[in-house]
């Protein structure tokens, strides 16, 4: 079984945010990157599968700037047996069909069985990329995966995909084929010693990204939300504010 | 079949041959876009889906409805590949879906399928002549996201929940349900049925208060303390995000948000929530909320009435001893 895992590097959501005067985030050293939640689900589903058919094959691969290298190392670490870096350098804004249509590229000549990638990016919330990489393979595909069966030797998967409001769809969908895996799924595990070890020493391949800016992908810009929506705030002491809000939610008869 | 000129194509959804809420928010998009309600079409996809798309034209908005065996559950690529037929039948330049899993999985496939842009989890929208600009949440609610087309682009995009009014007409007149069936389904992928959600045991939907725990809480050791701030309140639960969730501090039932469950307290205090739009859909309507949240970035505060600034492990304390005294002075 070969296995290619989509992981996306984000900004920690901890980490302060500025936007500096061309529009975009600024990328000082304050802020602090780390693999996308979802995409941590992922990577350790592949793990799992590997850990019932032996002789599986996890490659992890990612798209963006040179400090990407960091996130793919800890998914060797996490458990992935290669890695594979598709360098796309540009800090202006990269359109999920772009990445996608990167990722489907370096898929296409791979032979993977199962292509995993988190249902969202949490930093965009796009929830596009899984779904692309799939219609641009001409592969089926599952989204939104809380629990999945694989049968390799029917060459196909039994999945239960999550719906909104808490409800389950179970979907059969043969291999090859692209999950789209929602958190939860299973406890990513933390990177072992050993793995982190061999992680630092691996060699990652590059491929230089050709990205042409085309037409139909519009021009996107970001801001700050609008000030004017913020809530009232409390101001004072800690013992101010608890008092204030106690008299509030008092005069509201809910105590 | 007689050609029939369409702008936009609002894709609902149906489930066991059920339409979705979302429906009425796709009118409130397309109203938005500036689309009289005679040159958009709603399409409705289901085994049995005729009558409801009757009941949906004699409101006043033509529909499109496709009958199959595949559309009992959801089916992201068969939805695709009708919606891409409707779209070369109607000379459409725009489908509009709702902003979930399912559906924003199909806009990717049609998107593909047609070559046109997408843009999905779209807030606002607004038409000028030369372009059309839509904005989106980002980084938690913390950014927008405009993304500008040119206004003879095509376009596939999905809708957030609760970002397109659901109240006011939509109607042309005299709407016409265009039915026909189609076969079979798509290669490789098969919906098998639906399942219910657990039984939780937490009442969510029917507590005045609910206390809900984010991410801040930092560990679940100081989920003691968010218990402790409901038992304050007479007929409260506590809810929670989804990353609470998903590192097993509590159980699903306890989840509010897009895929959890949708309330409206008279109090709802978020601890530690940072206020992505997944969890604020499900609690926006919320009579008074109240945000605590040690990051004065936090998008919570734009949505809550009341906001605090404060490490919640050292001012809920507190604020749990202020009630009680409020409440004994009477």
């Amino acid at each position: 079984m070969k296995i290619l895992v989509c992981v996306k590097e984000v900004i920690d959501p901890g980490s302060p945010l500025s936007l500096g005067s061309d529009g975009l985030i600024e990328h000082t050293g304050k802020l602090t990157y780390r693999m996308n939640r979802y995409d941590e689900f992922a990577l350790e589903e592949a793990v799992l599968i590997r850990e019932k058919i032996p002789g599986t094959v996890i490659t992890a691969v990612s798209v963006g700037p040179a400090r990407v290298k960091e996130t793919l190392r800890k998914a060797l670490g996490k458990g992935a047996d290669h890695a594979c870096h598709i360098v796309h350098e540009s800090s202006l804004f990269l359109p999920p069909r772009q990445t996608a249509s990167l990722i489907a590229g370096f898929a296409k000549a791979g032979g993977h069985d199962l292509i995993l990638a988190g249902v969202m990016a949490e930093d965009d919330l796009y929830c596009q990329v899984g779904p692309l990489v799939a219609a641009m393979l001409g592969i089926p595909f599952a989204v939104s995966v809380v629990s999945e069966e694989l049968d390799a030797e029917k060459g196909r998967v039994c999945a239960e995909c999550e719906i909104e409001g808490g409800l389950k769809e179970s979907v059969m969908v043969t291999l090859p084929c692209v999950l789209a895996v929602q958190s939860g799924i299973n406890r990513p595990r933390y990177p072992s010693l050993s793995n982190t070890l061999r992680a630092k020493a691996q060699e990652i391949p590059e491929i230089i990204a050709h990205v042409q800016a085309g037409p139909g992908y519009g021009t996107s810009s970001l801001s700050y939300p609008p000030e004017a929506a913020k809530g009232m705030m409390l101001t004072g002491s800690r013992d101010d504010m608890a008092c204030e809000l106690a008299a509030m939610v008092h005069e509201k008869g809910l105590l | 079949m007689e050609q029939v000129y369409k702008e936009i194509l609002l894709a609902g959804e149906t489930l066991e041959n059920r339409v979705g809420p979302c429906t009425r928010e796709l009118y409130g998009f397309a109203r938005a876009l500036g689309s009289a309600p005679g040159r958009a079409a709603l399409v409705l996809a289901g085994q049995a889906i005729r009558e409801q798309a009757e009941k949906a034209a004699a409101e006043g908005v033509d529909v499109f409805a496709v009958e199959g065996e595949g559309f009992l559950y959801y089916n992201p690529p068969l939805l695709a590949r009708e919606l891409s037929r409707i779209v070369k039948q109607t000379g459409a330049g725009c489908v509009c879906l709702p902003h979930t899993m399912h559906s924003c999985a199909a806009a990717a496939q049609i998107s593909v399928a047609l070559g046109w842009p997408l843009i999905t989890a779209v807030e606002t929208v607004e038409a000028s002549e030369a372009t059309v600009r839509f904005s989106r949440s980002a980084y938690n609610g913390k950014i927008v996201e405009h993304i500008a087309l040119g206004r003879e682009e095509n376009f596939v995009c999905t809708i957030q929940g609760g970002s397109f009014s659901d109240d006011g007409g939509y109607a042309s007149g005299n709407g016409r349900a265009y039915c026909r069936s189609c076969d079979g389904g798509t290669s490789g992928f098969s919906p098998q049925g639906i399942s219910g959600a657990e039984e939780s045991g937490v009442s969510l939907s029917e507590a005045d208060v609910i206390v809900a725990a984010g991410r801040g809480i930092g560990a679940e050791e100081n989920l003691g303390i968010i218990y402790e701030t409901a038992r304050v309140f007479p007929n409260s639960a506590v809810g929670a995000s989804r990353v609470v969730c998903d590192n097993g501090w509590l159980p699903y039932g306890h989840q509010v948000g897009m895929t959890g469950k949708t309330v409206s307290p008279r109090l709802y205090l978020a601890c530690g929530i940072s206020g992505s739009q997944q969890h604020v859909v499900g609690m926006k309507n919320s009579q008074f909320i109240v945000a605590v949240n040690s990051d004065p970035q936090a998008a919570i505060f734009s949505v809550a009435h009341v906001c605090v600034v404060d490490d919640l492990t050292l001012f809920l304390p507190v604020f749990v001893a202020k009630c009680r005294e409020a409440r004994e002075a009477g």
